[in-house]
Parts: structure tokens; sequence; C-alpha cells
């Protein structure tokens, strides 16, 4: 079992048990499966260009290199800043107290969330509930398990409950008169806006 | 990523728009001091040393024989780097389909149990050029939205000319003057959710204004989540 998230507000901790809060739990969920021709669930599998491999479950891996072509395992590596530098590794904050700070809420909108915690507490301090059930939103330093970036959480309360939301600061550009908002070329990855979903 | 649609203000006008997609701060990069690091996908087993081919012509307890002789490693394939693919169906007995398959979507309910299989339904998209998202005149205030729902993904909106400045600048100063998000929807009436991409998945946007003298900001955000406790599982 994971640790309880712990944070303290005027030296007074409050403690939560926490789960992630999956959208097919409150709204199921639909997926498309392909089918063979006697109705059974067909294998994905992968074809190479070339045509040389079918790659099926368990054939492919992936690793880092170096330049000379060498595996490196993942605890060789580490965290670097633009400048090449390394970076320190910050441990989880999970069952490590985190300072909390009082937010406008709107500064919760200039974060995507990532992931959202559904909390239980085990035990909250009273001034820190009154202030949430008021509709206060408290940030704090977060991270799951060890990393070189640590990301923001935010707690919220509301009529359903305590919620942890972990977001990624958003750098929108401001629009002016006669200038178009500049478009930074994302890579097509995970970060894309992708809502395919089937 | 960037796209055109058209937004209609609270007078019912539309213009149109471009969104983008706003950068992100910069994930930390891994890797290792003075050198260059790359990430490749590789071969690592050959149809012919997986577990099963395997066990196929060595018998079940083949245990020894990986120790004596590494036949689950095909020197001459294992470790190619593996470039682009393309995705192909087998069926379950693992024989190379030759036309694409029957699909059946699967309808799971939020306890996990099935609830539904059907012909797979398309789900068109709404966001575009001739449609406009409508301003529903629905607002919530910033304290409670962020309290009720989830914003995963955010477009930023701006102007394509002058004339849709002065709309959408207007539109975020409204916003911004009164701490609140506006509900926007898509169809004829705004009440539809917003779908971007043909089978995409269906969320709810809402905009947010701010200002800076001259300048502004129409962030549209978009949700597919509530902050609500799932149901309790019946005993």
């Amino acid at each position: 079992m994971a640790k309880p998230i712990v944070v303290t507000l005027d030296g007074m901790e409050s403690s939560f048990e926490h789960a992630k809060l999956e959208r097919s739990r409150l709204y199921g969920a639909r997926r498309r499966v392909p089918l063979d021709p006697d109705g059974n669930p067909c294998q994905k599998a992968a074809l190479t260009a070339d045509g040389l491999y079918l790659l099926q479950s368990g054939m492919t891996a992936q690793g880092y290199f170096d330049e000379g072509g060498r595996w490196l395992q993942k605890s060789q590596l580490v965290g670097m800043d633009a400048d090449g530098q390394s970076l320190e590794l910050k441990g989880s904050t999970l069952g490590v107290p985190q300072a909390l700070t009082s937010i406008e809420p709107s500064e919760l909108l200039r974060h995507t969330t990532d992931a959202v915690y559904l909390l239980d507490p085990s035990s909250v301090d009273a001034p820190l509930a009154a202030r949430l059930e008021a509709g206060e939103v408290f940030k704090f330093g977060f991270n799951y398990g060890a990393d070189y970036h640590e990301e923001t959480a935010f707690l919220v309360r509301n009529q359903e409950g305590y919620f942890c939301l972990v977001g990624t600061p958003m750098l929108p550009s401001w629009s002016e008169a006669g200038k178009v908002v500049v478009v930074e070329e994302v890579a097509e990855a995970a970060d894309d806006l992708d809502f395919e979903m089937f | 990523m960037a796209s055109n649609f058209k937004l209609t203000n609270a007078a019912g006008r539309d213009g149109s728009v471009q969104a983008v997609l706003p950068p992100r701060e910069p994930e930390v990069q891994t890797g290792l001091p003075g050198h260059t690091v790359s990430f490749r996908r590789y071969l690592a087993s050959t149809e012919a040393c997986r577990g099963d081919a395997l066990s196929r012509a060595l018998g079940e307890d083949y245990a020894q024989a990986l120790v004596d002789g590494d036949p689950e490693i095909d020197i001459e394939h294992v470790g190619r780097a593996i470039g682009e693919t393309n995705v192909v169906y087998l069926t379950a007995r693992g024989e190379f389909l030759h036309s694409p398959p029957a699909v059946v979507e699967v309808i799971t309910q939020a306890d996990g149990s099935e609830k539904e299989r059907r012909t797979p339904v398309d789900i068109d998209a709404n966001v575009d050029i001739e449609r406009p998202l409508r301003w529903t005149g629905r607002k919530f205030p910033v304290a409670d939205a962020v309290r009720r729902f989830v914003f995963r993904r955010a477009l930023q909106i701006s102007h394509v000319d002058g004339v849709t400045y002065d709309f959408l600048h207007a539109m975020a100063s409204d916003l911004a003057k009164e701490k609140v998000l506006m509900f926007v929807g898509a169809g004829p009436k705004g009440a539809d959710p917003l779908v971007f991409q043909a089978n995409g998945r269906p969320c709810r946007g809402f905009l947010e204004g701010r200002v800076d003298g001259e300048r502004y900001q129409l962030m549209l955000h978009l949700s597919d989540l509530e902050l609500k406790r799932p149901a309790a599982k019946e005993q």
C-alpha cells in the first residue's frame, strides 16, 4: 500500500490515503475489439516496414544507448538541465509532509491535469478542512516516485470529498492586435491533442 | 497543432478563430553527462525463439536447454533496431489475417462488468469551420469549476484578423471581469459535447478569459471527467 499524502498548513499536519481516479470508474468505458473469422479476438502484431519481421508480444524491447551503441542501464541515466548539467534526484513526497500554499483558483487553470487522486482523509486538521470546505484551493509539491522534477499538486474539496489534482504548467502567450499566437512545434506524442479513444 | 473553427459570442454572432495547443513546461530530459544518448526499440526475440515455439521444439521442460545452448537467442537477428512498423492482426491461432477483421464495440459499466456488445457506432467530429461553437450563456464561477471538473487539455483561442481581435478581446474581458468560465457547446443549440476528430472522445468546453491592457488570453478548457466519487460496489 502506498504511503499517504501528508500536507501541513500553519504547522499542522493532515494525512490522506489516495487512489487514482480513472474515467472508466465513473462512466464505464468502451473499446473496439477486432474479431477473427471464428469470432475470437484477434492478436495485435506489428510488421516491420521492410516486411522482415512479424513482431508479436514479447519480441521487442527498448532501451537507451550511447553514441557507441552501448546499452545503458536506466540507473546510469540522470536528469539534465538545458545546459546539460546533472540535476538532483528528488525523492517521493508520499509520506513526507508538504507545505500547503493557498492559491487563487484560477492558478489551477494554468495547468493541465495529468492525474487525479481521490483522497480518503486519515486525519485532517480542522482549520484546513474548514478552508477547503469554504472553497479554498491549495497547492503543494508532489512526486509519486523519485524524479528529477517536482510536480505541482492541488488540494480541493467538494461535496463528493477531497481530491488531489496533479498538473503540468501551461505557458500560453498573450494575444495582441496585429500578432498571431506563436505556435510552438510540439512532437506528435502524448502531449498532442489526442482525443482518439477507440 | 493548430486548427480553425468558428465561435459565437454572447450576441450570437460568430467569428473565425484559431486554436493552438499552448506549450507546456518542458519535461526534464534524462541522459548521461558527456554522452549523446538515444532511445531505441530493438528486436529481442524472433518467432522461433518465443516460449511457445521453444516448448514445441524442446518439450515443456526446456530450462536446461536454455542454460546449455541459448536457443532463445537468435544471434543473427536479436538486437536489430526496429523502425517504423504497421499494425497487423492475427487470428486467435496466430495466423495472418489477409482482410480487415470484423470489429465489435464492447461497452463496460463503471464497475467493470460488460454491459453490451454492438456494432461500432462512429462519432463524427463537430468542431470545424462550418459549425460554430456556441456561447451558451451558462457561467461557472472559476472557484466552483476547478472543484467540479478535471481539465485535462486546453486550447488557446486567438484571432485571425483585426475584427476577430476585437471580438475575442471583448469576450476575454467580460469573462475576466466576472471571474467565470463560459460553457460552450457544439450543435445548433450548443448542447452537444465537443468532438475534435472523428471517433474522438467527446468533452465539455469552457472558455476562460484574461486581459492585460490590449492583450488577452482566451483559453478553451476541455473536460471529460468530473471530480466525483465512484459509486460504491454492491456487496
